[in-house]
């Protein structure tokens, strides 16, 4: 089911009885749930497991008799069928909202229940930018800056917010300037992670330049907090989008590849700095640094060191 | 996971435990069960041992934690019980020295049964005081349930070692035969297309957890066999199909270890192949 659909659905007041969120957005979740509850006037409760409601469900109290039910990762629930049709045959008036963190696919529970899945995808940056706008007076280019540094992630961009705004209440009554928000990251108030510096160092490894990448990988102390496995997932990932790119001989590179635009033009970038001979030995290097590291053969530390050196 | 043991091979196991009770012999306190996941071990000693003995099983972590458990509860219960560590590959050096304590006094009324995959995948301390017990299962056996669980095609028995991975096609995968079907495409052409395309073969396959595709492993085991059945041009030498079966038996056991990165292990085979092939990138 689509976001689109639900929304109809709360609209409407036709709503099921039983849902399944997945999906990384908490935040939008969260207004979904908090309006459902609102649209049939019930209370929202959150509880650990099913279980513990399976008694209840169906009884009538003098303050309410229903209840919109939300419940994390019930894995008795997934796992159970006699359990699911016994809330099945209960639940009456009541809604379960059931987030589902790692759906599996291929499980009896997905496919039985893949008509109540809905899916919370990341919103697109012009619908992020207008929920942003509905809770801070940004401009459009401060607002653009947030959703980058919060990787357009709705449910950070609302933290970084409220962050800020409480920031704002100690600063006395001042506008919300474009300013401030650099004002900001300068002062450390939003974290800002050190993924451009490390896309900046990928990008020289693949334009084949020793000089520079030395040189940035011993001056730039934000590098050496980064986690080494995920230097060596980035480094492979752009690596072989740059392989695909260079060995295509085609015209629909996109379809044949599986790559984005956005991939594709970062790897233009260093078309034929490489030999094709040359990405693959890179490749093959980290899978063996990416090996090491996890069956403990090789130490961290060293890891990325001897990479690059290997690499060169 | 229901299971119904028509290969014959639990109930072999079965008598033979019987006998040693009617001929008033105990059964040894410390048995290692030693088989691959789906093998039936689990349902042995739940369904089988607990009540030739009359006793609860008891599950435990197989960290220090569940170890120190065990042993308290052994010292508790006056009951008989089996005390059951279903993975021992997941024990560390601490729980293994634990395990050691109470294998030394073990209780008249207490059996001890850990799990493994492979038998020396513990310490010889450990190894020189167990007593194993191996499930393995012929590709005739594999045949015989396949065919009662109504699973008819000939690739079953091929690539399935034990009756749990039949039931895991029977309950979840169903599709074996488009299974095959693709790794044969990618077997006749994985060194005519170029390399954009051939690394595009992994969209096919489920490299995360989860996914609704050819999970990795199964992918390298039917390559495997259709590798068996390939003949060679004269063009191709026997040391090329040789590499390529080697390269692939490295992957699949990588895979097995359950740490290293899927999309990097299928990439890597990919270049072994070509290499092997002999295309020249």
């Amino acid at each position: 089911m689509k976001v689109a659909e639900l929304k109809a659905q709360i609209q409407s007041n036709t709503l099921k009885s039983l849902y399944i969120f997945t999906g990384d957005e908490w935040a939008v979740q969260d207004i979904y749930i908090k309006q459902i509850s609102k649209v049939k006037q019930v209370p929202l409760k959150r509880i650990d497991n099913i279980s513990s409601i399976k008694g209840t469900l169906g009884n009538k109290t003098f303050t309410s008799s229903y209840s919109v039910y939300v419940v994390r990762d019930d894995k008795e629930f997934i796992r159970e069928e006699k359990l699911q049709e016994l809330i099945e045959k209960k639940l009456s008036d009541n809604i379960i909202i059931f987030l589902w963190t790692k759906p599996d696919k291929r499980s009896k529970f997905y496919k039985k229940y893949a008509n109540s899945i809905v899916e919370f995808e990341p919103l697109a940056p012009n619908i992020l930018k207008k929920y942003i706008k509905q809770h801070i007076d940004l401009s459009d280019k401060s607002c653009e800056q947030l959703m980058e540094i919060c990787e357009y992630d709705y449910g950070r961009c609302l933290l970084e917010i409220d962050k800020i705004k409480n920031y704002m209440k100690h600063l006395g009554p001042a506008p919300m300037q474009d300013g401030i928000l650099e004002k900001f990251l300068k002062e450390g108030v939003i974290y800002r992670p050190p993924k451009d510096v490390i896309f900046e160092l990928i990008d020289v490894i693949l334009d084949a330049d020793a000089n520079k990448t030395f040189n940035m990988y011993e001056n730039q102390k934000q590098l050496k907090d980064y986690s080494v496995l995920g230097f060596i997932t980035l480094l492979y990932n752009n690596t072989r989008a740059l392989l695909q790119v260079q060995s295509y001989r085609g015209n629909s590179l996109a379809a044949a590849s599986g790559l984005s635009q956005w991939q594709i033009n970062n790897a233009k970038k260093h078309l034929n700095k490489r030999t094709n001979e040359e990405l693959i030995r890179i490749l093959k290097l980290c899978q063996r640094a990416e090996q090491g590291i996890k069956k403990g053969i090789l130490d961290e530390k060293y890891v990325v060191d001897c990479l690059l050196v290997s690499i060169f | 996971m229901e299971f119904i043991d028509c290969t014959g091979v639990l109930d072999a196991k079965y008598s033979r435990y019987k006998s040693l009770l009617y001929n008033k012999q105990d059964i040894p306190h410390f048995l290692v069960f030693v088989g691959f996941p789906g093998s039936g071990r689990h349902t042995f000693v739940k369904q089988y041992l607990s009540k030739l003995l009359s006793c609860n099983v008891l599950e435990y972590e197989p960290g220090v934690e569940g170890v120190r458990d065990m042993i308290d509860t052994s010292y508790n219960i006056l009951a008989k019980t089996i005390h059951l560590i279903p993975d021992m590959k997941k024990m560390s050096k601490a729980a293994f020295n634990a395990l050691l304590k109470i294998l030394e006094e073990p209780g008249d009324n207490h059996y001890y049964i850990a799990f493994c995959n492979n038998e020396y995948e513990m310490p010889k301390t450990i190894h020189s005081r167990a007593i194993f017990e191996r499930f393995v299962y012929t590709y005739k056996d594999i045949e015989k349930f396949s065919k009662t669980v109504a699973m008819n095609s000939d690739w079953i028995p091929r690539i399935c070692n034990t009756p749990g991975e039949v039931l895991l096609f029977r309950n979840i995968y169903w599709n074996i035969d488009e299974w095959v079907d693709y790794c044969q495409k990618v077997l006749d052409n994985i060194a005519d297309v170029n390399i954009c395309n051939a690394l595009k073969i992994s969209s096919k396959l489920a490299l995360k957890d989860e996914e609704d595709k050819i999970p990795l492993e199964w992918f390298f085991r039917i390559v495997l066999k259709l590798m068996e059945q390939r003949t060679f041009t004269r063009q191709q030498t026997f040391n090329y199909g040789l590499g390529i079966v080697l390269d692939t038996y490295d992957s699949l056991a990588a895979v097995r270890t359950g740490v290293a990165n899927k999309s990097f292990i299928f990439d890597g085979w990919l270049f072994d192949m070509r290499e092997a092939m002999g295309v020249e990138e």
